[in-house]
């Protein structure tokens, strides 16, 4: 063989770009990703805009006007207090979304730092962390939700907390799953050898890659939260009416299911869309990011 | 074997340099349910300030297992029994407690791995990465980390050092990266690097360039180099002695002209012998017969004897373990009961001791 005079190292595609333009466009491809986005964004602006978007107020009660049907003055019809029922699920969109995002915000908070800690650690400390996860498992999380808010009172704080605490097993599982693979990485063995310290190889090495997984599963995760909230609204354990909360609402109108059943289709329907889209949405992300998906 | 002074440096003969890092005795023992793997098993050897030791062995002999439990860097569990002393500045790194090795790792003893393809994170930029090697041991505002960093990149050789210190590993090539590496392991100026095959996972034309950029990184921060590779073409280029390891035993140690003019060891001779010849008339590899032992089975007596083409079957070479003894000059030490036999072997070098073998 002659000896090689080419000293030019091949340069790496500059891909950098081009990597997180495919997942945006792998994402954009998947039409029920978008519809979810959209419905979302929908849903979003409806909540956050209601005082622009509706001149009714949602809990002031009016009841020569109530059980209305639904006509172009209240095209949700009113509820039994004379409530305007379309305004009164715009507000309420402030309430179950904003609950349904923050008890997965909650529950990540919980769960994430706990996985990590087991999946890195390993032994007596994955042990006994693996444990108590196992016992949450085993409880359904909505009745998990129910003891704590028979425990707690209700109220919106204690609602959103009771309705996280049904997903931490879930992302500490998760992160666990992430932290034990990432360990064996040649470049967190790499940061060891550099001596550097567990915790900044944890938060700045392990933590770093597992954020993409964690963030599909919080998604996915925010239309289990928000089935559980309006779960525990419709039981009369949620949020207390006169609050517009959609769980809160349905549980209302279920003694009118058969004299106004727009009282409950209304925000039966709006519930279905937001988790839906979440899932949707959710499932996007998880295609868009997956590398053994990608074609 | 167990002599505390393994060798001295041939450099400055007759003087007596106190070793910058003693390994003494090294057993590193990995059990499974059915059997136990003896990686490495008696190991002794010393690293003097400013030197550059070539650490030689086919795969398995266990000369990665002896460097990473320098470091500590072999997990420790219940499967695992590493015993000896590992003394670098008056200290036993095997003693040490996990904060005193922390500050050891690549503060004074740093590390370049084998495959730089998978030892930067794909999700921090390069320069990043550089500067936590920096501030994993040091205290330094970011700008200054980051003023350094660049300067660290520039020293390596890599060009528009401070616009490639803001991109991500996949925008460099392997040697980019093993450099990147490089880089990082010269960060703290540590008194000792070393290099595991840091060329073996690179293209051939570039072997040279990150050799050279590791003579370069070495003499910069003027810090001694343990570098292991089987290929002793490298070795001839960059040592200055040479520790010969074969089934987990130190078999052959001496300066670099000693191993490769007149090797005592019939393994040694055998890799020399299997070096590809540019000058010679051979047109063929001299290879040794055989293969490695499996380290759970290693033969009785000498474990290079089935494959040895001087033990001809003599019950000395079955029987017992040959120590590490010095033979011809006072720092040459070979682990052969006939090593003797071997004097003059620039002769058999020529004349071809695998005739009857390959």
């Amino acid at each position: 063989m002659t000896p090689a005079l080419v000293e030019v190292e091949t340069p790496a595609a500059p891909e950098a770009t081009r990597t997180s333009l495919r997942k945006l466009r792998t994402f954009a491809r998947n039409k029920g990703a978008l519809i979810g986005v959209f419905i979302l964004l929908f849903l979003a602006a409806a909540a956050i805009f209601a005082p622009l978007l509706t001149s009714y107020d949602p809990t002031s009660q009016d009841l020569s006007s109530a059980f209305l049907p639904p006509s172009w003055q209240h095209p949700f019809g009113t509820d039994d207090l004379g409530q305007d029922i379309l305004a009164r699920i715009m507000y309420g969109g402030r309430y179950t979304l904003a609950i349904g995002a923050v008890a997965v915000l909650i529950a990540a908070i919980v769960g994430v730092p706990l996985g990590l800690v087991s999946g890195y650690a390993g032994g007596a400390t994955d042990m006994v962390i693996q444990r108590i996860t196992d016992i949450l498992l085993s409880f359904n999380p909505f009745l998990l939700a129910l003891v704590l808010v028979a425990v707690f009172g209700v109220g919106i704080g204690t609602v959103t907390i009771a309705a996280g605490v049904g997903v931490i097993p879930q992302f500490i599982r998760l992160t666990r799953g992430q932290a034990l693979s990432l360990r064996e990485e040649v470049y967190v063995e790499a940061a060891v050898a550099f001596g550097e310290g567990s915790l900044a190889i944890l938060i700045r090495h392990v933590l770093r890659n597992a954020l993409t997984p964690i963030i599909v599963y919080a998604t996915l995760n925010i239309g289990v939260t928000i089935l559980v909230a309006a779960g525990l609204g419709f039981l009369g354990l949620g949020v207390q009416p006169p609050t517009p909360e959609w769980g809160t609402m349905l549980g209302t109108a279920r003694s009118f299911i058969f004299k106004a059943s727009y009282q409950l289709t209304f925000p039966g329907l709006t519930i279905f869309l937001a988790v839906l889209s979440f899932n949707l949405v959710g499932d996007g992300l998880r295609d868009a990011f997956d590398p053994s998906l990608r074609e | 074997m167990r002599s505390t002074r393994a060798f001295g440096s041939s450099r400055v003969p007759g003087e007596h340099r106190e070793p910058l890092l003693s390994i003494k005795d090294l057993r590193v023992t990995f059990r499974t349910r059915t059997e136990s793997v003896r990686a490495v098993d008696g190991v002794s050897f010393d690293v003097y300030p400013g030197e550059t030791l070539g650490v030689v062995g086919e795969s398995g002999s266990g000369k990665s297992v002896t460097m990473l439990s320098v470091l500590r860097l072999i997990p420790p569990s219940s499967r695992v029994e590493t015993s000896g002393q590992v003394l670098f500045g008056g200290q036993d790194l095997l003693q040490a407690s996990k904060r005193e090795i922390r500050r050891i790792r690549g503060q004074h003893i740093a590390l370049i791995p084998q495959d730089p393809m998978t030892c930067l994170d794909p999700v921090l930029k390069v320069g990043r990465q550089v500067r936590e090697a920096i501030e994993a041991h040091e205290n330094v505002a970011a700008g200054d980390a980051d003023r350094r960093g660049v300067e660290l990149l520039a020293t390596v050789g890599i060009p528009e050092a401070g616009r490639r210190y803001a991109q991500f590993p996949h925008e460099y090539s392997g040697g980019m990266r093993q450099r990147v590496m490089i880089a990082m392991g010269i960060a703290n100026a540590p008194s000792l690097l070393i290099a595991d095959e840091p060329t073996t996972a690179l293209d051939v034309t570039i072997q040279a360039q990150i050799m050279d950029v590791l003579r370069t990184a070495q003499r910069e921060t003027r810090a001694s180099m343990v570098l292991i590779s089987h290929d002793l073409g490298l070795i001839a280029e960059m040592a200055d002695r040479v520790v010969v390891m074969y089934a987990g035993h130190v078999v052959e140690a001496a300066d670099v002209d000693t191993i490769f003019s007149s090797p005592r060891h019939p393994y040694t001779l055998g890799l020399i012998g299997s070096l590809p010849q540019t000058t010679g008339n051979e047109k063929w590899l001299r290879p040794i017969p055989g293969s490695p032992p499996d380290l759970a089975n290693v033969p009785s007596g000498c474990p290079f004897h089935p494959r040895c083409f001087l033990s001809r079957g003599r019950e000395a070479c079955r029987d017992s373990r040959p120590e590490l003894r010095a033979v011809g000059a006072a720092e040459h030490r070979a682990a052969c009961h006939f090593a003797g036999e071997l004097e003059g072997a620039g002769v058999l070098l020529d004349g071809g001791p695998h005739e009857g073998t390959t």
